[in-house]
């Protein structure tokens, strides 16, 4: 777990983000790093369990699988991405992430997480 | 033309509605019949997603999803409290140039559908999604 949590913090550093979390599609928490306010666990896990219906909607508008799911709010973003069948990534950032690049980190740092899984 | 066709036409999205939270489409471009009920399902599943995170992280107000697939790119957008845009781009959309266009369509959208959603344009072809008539009953 030490490489996943190195390969993590790589990412986060790259993305400017404020942590990530690596779950389990059974919605428990592999490994996270950083600081994100709140329960963790229940962060991680409903967002690995929301990413379903994103997949069957896709499927339903003929646009192939799910790369990726970026949720923005007023003070900050969300960005879920399925890593692996069994592992995804769930990143947070702050009011001044910059979307673009948060995307560059992920396309950068996905393979490092998937070989440390 | 409506507000959301001009949009569509001047970005390059595939199609796109408007729809309330609880599924009601407002207007329409782009969009086959078939299609009715699956765009505004993605409205109904960007709000889970968002109030999910909204709850635990005090990031303010949802503003906007993005879901990228491997063969296109579907955005959803709020437009008033219950009225959000949703849009799909094709296979090589950029996600900077669908955002630019977003953005600088906003305002006219946010004037045209949310803050009086009821009551704007687009009807026929709303009843034409309905009915699988063409506009004017023809």
């Amino acid at each position: 777990m030490e490489a996943l949590e190195k390969a993590l913090n790589a990412l986060r550093d790259a993305a400017e983000a404020k942590g990530a979390i690596v779950v389990g599609k059974d919605g428990l928490t592999l490994s996270q790093v950083g600081v994100i306010d709140g329960d963790i666990e229940s962060i991680g896990a409903l967002a690995s369990n929301s990413l379903r219906s994103p997949q069957s909607l896709g499927e339903q508008l003929g646009s192939g699988g799910l790369v990726q799911v970026l949720v923005q709010f007023e003070k900050g973003a969300v960005v879920v991405e399925p890593l692996t069948e069994e592992y995804v990534l769930v990143m947070v950032a702050g009011e001044e992430a910059n979307i673009g690049m948060i995307r560059y980190a992920l396309k950068k740092h996905k393979v490092e997480l998937i070989s440390a899984l | 033309m409506s507000t959301l066709a001009e949009f569509v036409q001047e970005s390059g999205m595939l199609k796109a509605v408007v729809a309330r939270t609880d599924g009601t489409v407002l207007d329409a471009a782009g969009v086959r019949p078939g299609d009715r009920e699956v765009l505004p399902r993605a409205a109904s599943i960007a709000l889970r997603l968002g109030k999910v995170v909204e709850q635990y992280e005090g990031m303010g107000t949802l503003s906007g999803v993005w879901i990228q697939y491997e063969e296109g790119l579907l955005l959803v957008q709020e437009l008033g409290e219950e009225v959000f845009l949703i849009a799909l781009a094709g296979l090589g959309a950029s996600v900077g140039m669908v955002r630019y266009h977003v953005n600088r369509a906003l305002p006219d959208l946010v004037r045209a559908y949310g803050e009086a959603p009821q009551e704007q344009g687009g009807q026929d072809e709303v009843a034409f999604l309905e009915t699988g008539e063409a506009p004017g009953g023809a």
